[in-house]
């Protein structure tokens, strides 16, 4: 596993759309800017550097983006355990999920997501999505201090 | 001489024709001032050879004697009269049958020609009464309740008196009771030819009167003067009347709410108890014993009979309400307990109850209350409750699904449509047009299909949303309908026309939907047209209840034959290379109207243009 600290944390069990989504990152040159993990208990590993993470460079990622049905550890799990931790919460959080459904919105929302994206079905809306998100978070947005900056 | 004259004659004459040679005889004699006196005359004939030749008559005055034996008669009469009119008024006999017994006892013993009872009630035949030009206010009068004697009927002439009319109506109206013994000539009385022809002497009317309330008046007619004692005699009739009526109204209020009571008990299947609380004595109704299946008699008049009968899973929580209640913790007692029945089975009581006396010290000394047995509802609640249940594992079971869908189906459809779109990028070299068809239809029907998971998805949140109703101006909402769908009218005619129209109860958000949809289909369905006509308006509706909208075009229309798969979801009339859509918009129009209370239907032919129809319960107030 990739030690380094990245600027932007994906954490989708799905390997095609977080190979879909990588693509959708590259138009912005961000993918090589990504790390990538498969549920929750990684992307908690990552950020508390424990486990195959444990010897990665100190610091944030600037985003973590987050897909809300994951195995072991979901999304919302993830969301709040950042979001109650005084070290994790300042980290900016979008979930990038297929669900629109209004319960999933407001959960997040209360546990205080900074965005919620809902990935759509088609292609090139979905590639346009990402890539705003991506843009947004990664480039546009300044971080928290203790944040990996770009070009940093 | 008295009108006794005729009859000392005739006594006389007996005694000399038959040669009787001493007779004794006593008469009244009215003497030169009027008042009477009595003679008792012993009369001894003289006889000569059989002839009379002479009489000897030695006449004593015996007034005193005569008016003391005459008193004495007269005070029994009195006192049979007091003691008849007692009886009557203990009787356990209606108020008119009381009446008809002091009447009867006025005419017997005080040897009255006739005796009427009238007691004051409200004014009934008024319309029909002849004496009403003397009636102050008619919400009164004095009703004959009793007459005996020679005239006997109560549907006569006087059977109402206004008060103030008359001597009758003027005794009631406060002017005290009336006694003469002078009928004839006292000014008071009218119809002198009647008197007269009746021979009748002396009048007396009294009020019943309780506490100086008038409620009502006995008065006598009779052919002797009224002594002193008879005329007291009826002043105490007349109280003791008064009373006693007093009292059996009283009795008869208290009999009918009895009766009312008895009637509510067991129309309203009540069983009821009246415990002693200090010595745990108990009575039961037979009723409360029936709904346990006991005969009343089964069971012990105790407190314990009930504690016995108590399921012990609800004793505690029963006796807490009771003693909570007993030590005037609440108002009142009141639990719903399962008790058992003689057959062993189980009836749920709700038993309520409170303390109706207690003694100095605020002990409770007595409770009463009642048993209603309460089985049918609970096991309806039961039902409801096992329902409920089932309803709510029902729709948690399809939120899970339709939330399982929102997840798991659309990643598929994305991954279908993303790699056949980088497959074209990346093959785009070695495709030829056939191949890169292929992959757009792969590309349109991923997409298509993700279309109508969202319209499924939010077709299921209508039917589960809450409904936040208020008061919307359909005009207005169409009108921002017609705005949002500009787009969809560029390039085309369109002859708009729309009524004025009502305001709705309802939410506004679901209720937009419905015109949308119906408005979208109505631009959808003409495009066909050269020139489109639609129109939107209210329609004339068949009760008072609802409003009726209706939204109807010239578009292709549809075949009345399958009105009936219209409102169904996915149901779809038109092949979807003529007209697009999922077949999800009419099924939405038709749940959000109906969760609205209201209904939806159509008419149409085709190639002539369809109307679609919503009807809205009306709002409150909403008049045409």
């Amino acid at each position: 596993m990739n030690a380094e600290l990245k600027r932007i944390l994906l954490a989708d069990d799905s390997a095609r759309d977080a190979e879909l989504t990588l693509l959708a990152l590259e138009e912005h040159h961000l993918a090589n800017e990504v790390v990538h993990v498969r549920d929750g208990v990684q992307a908690l590993d990552y950020l508390y550097r424990r486990g195959a993470f444990a010897m990665r460079e100190p610091g944030h990622p600037a985003v973590v983006l987050l897909d809300l049905k994951m195995p072991k550890v979901d999304g919302l799990e993830v969301l709040r355990t950042m979001k109650t931790d005084e070290q994790l919460k300042r980290i900016p959080v979008v979930m990038l999920t297929s669900s629109r459904e209004e319960i999933d919105l407001l959960r997040s929302y209360q546990l205080g997501v900074n965005a919620y994206v809902v990935k759509p079905v088609g292609f090139q809306p979905f590639v346009q999505a990402v890539k705003d998100v991506g843009a947004f978070w990664a480039i546009v947005n300044e971080p928290p201090p203790g944040s990996i900056r770009r070009n940093g | 001489m008295s009108n006794s004259r005729p009859a000392a004659e005739r006594f006389y004459g007996r005694q000399f024709v038959r040669k009787i040679p001493s007779t004794y005889y006593e008469y009244p004699l009215i003497r030169k001032d009027g008042s009477e006196i009595w003679i008792g005359q012993n009369v001894q004939v003289l006889l000569e050879d059989g002839q009379v030749v002479g009489f000897q008559a030695v006449a004593r005055d015996i007034t005193e004697r005569k008016q003391a034996e005459e008193g004495l008669k007269e005070q029994m009469r009195l006192s049979m009269l007091a003691a008849e009119v007692n009886g009557a008024l203990v009787q356990r006999a209606p108020l008119h049958a009381m009446l008809q017994s002091c009447a009867e006892a006025l005419v017997r013993h005080l040897d009255a020609v006739f005796a009427r009872i009238w007691l004051l009630g409200p004014g009934d035949l008024c319309g029909d009464c002849h004496k009403a030009s003397h009636c102050a206010d008619r919400t009164q009068c004095l009703h004959l309740e009793a007459s005996a004697g020679l005239y006997r009927n109560l549907n006569g002439e006087y059977r109402r008196i206004p008060l103030g009319a008359l001597k009758i109506g003027k005794i009631a109206q406060g002017h005290g009771p009336m006694v003469t013994n002078d009928a004839l000539n006292d000014e008071r009385l009218q119809n002198k030819d009647w008197t007269q022809q009746h021979g009748l002497r002396s009048f007396a009317g009294y009020p019943l009167l309780l506490e100086s309330q008038v409620m009502g008046v006995m008065a006598i007619f009779a052919r002797h003067p009224l002594t002193g004692p008879a005329v007291s005699a009826m002043e105490t009739v007349s109280k003791a009347l008064s009373l006693g009526i007093e009292r059996k109204k009283a009795e008869e209020a208290l009999q009918e709410s009895e009766q009312r009571l008895e009637l509510a008990l067991r129309g309203g299947d009540l069983g009821t108890w009246d415990w002693q609380v200090q010595t745990g004595a108990a009575v039961f109704n037979r009723r409360w014993a029936e709904m346990l299946g006991y005969a009343l008699e089964e069971l012990a008049p105790h407190i314990g009979t009930w504690e016995r009968l108590v399921h012990s899973e609800d004793l505690p929580q029963v006796m807490d309400a009771l003693q909570a209640h007993l030590n005037g913790h609440t108002s009142a007692f009141e639990s719903e307990l399962r008790m058992k029945t003689k057959g062993g089975g189980w009836r749920w009581i709700l038993a309520r109850g409170r303390v109706v006396s207690r003694d100095a010290q605020g002990r409770p000394v007595r409770a009463t209350g009642t048993h209603l047995d309460i089985t049918d509802r609970k096991r309806a609640e039961a039902d409801v409750k096992e329902r409920s249940r089932q309803l709510e594992a029902a729709n948690k079971e399809l939120e899970a699904f339709s939330y399982s869908v929102s997840h798991d189906l659309r990643a598929p459809l994305r991954h279908i449509d993303g790699f056949a779109e980088l497959l074209e990028q990346q093959a785009a070299p070695v495709l030829d047009e056939k191949g890169r068809k292929y992959l757009r239809a792969i590309s349109d029907s991923a997409q298509r299909m993700g279309r109508l998971i969202d319209d499924l998805l939010e077709f299921s949140r209508t039917g589960r949303a809450e409904l936040h109703a208020r008061v919307v101006p359909l005009e207005a909402l169409v009108r921002n309908v017609l705005d949002d769908l500009q787009p969809e009218t560029e390039g085309r005619t369109i002859d708009w026309t729309i009524g004025p129209l009502p305001k709705v109860q309802g939410d506004p958000a679901l209720l937009r939907q419905v015109w949308f949809n119906l408005v979208a289909n109505a631009i959808k369905y003409t495009r066909p047209r050269d020139r489109a006509t639609i129109e939107i308006g209210r329609a004339p509706s068949t009760g008072d209840h609802e409003v009726v909208v209706f939204v109807r075009d010239n578009g292709v229309g549809f075949d009345m034959q399958y009105v009936g798969k219209l409102f169904g979801v996915f149901q779809r009339l038109h092949g979807i290379d003529d007209f697009e859509g999922s077949g999800i918009g009419l099924a939405n129009v038709q749940r959000i109207v109906a969760r609205h209370g209201g209904r939806v239907w159509a008419e149409g032919a085709v190639g002539r243009g369809a109307t679609f129809y919503v009807a809205l319960p009306l709002l409150e107030g909403d008049g045409r």
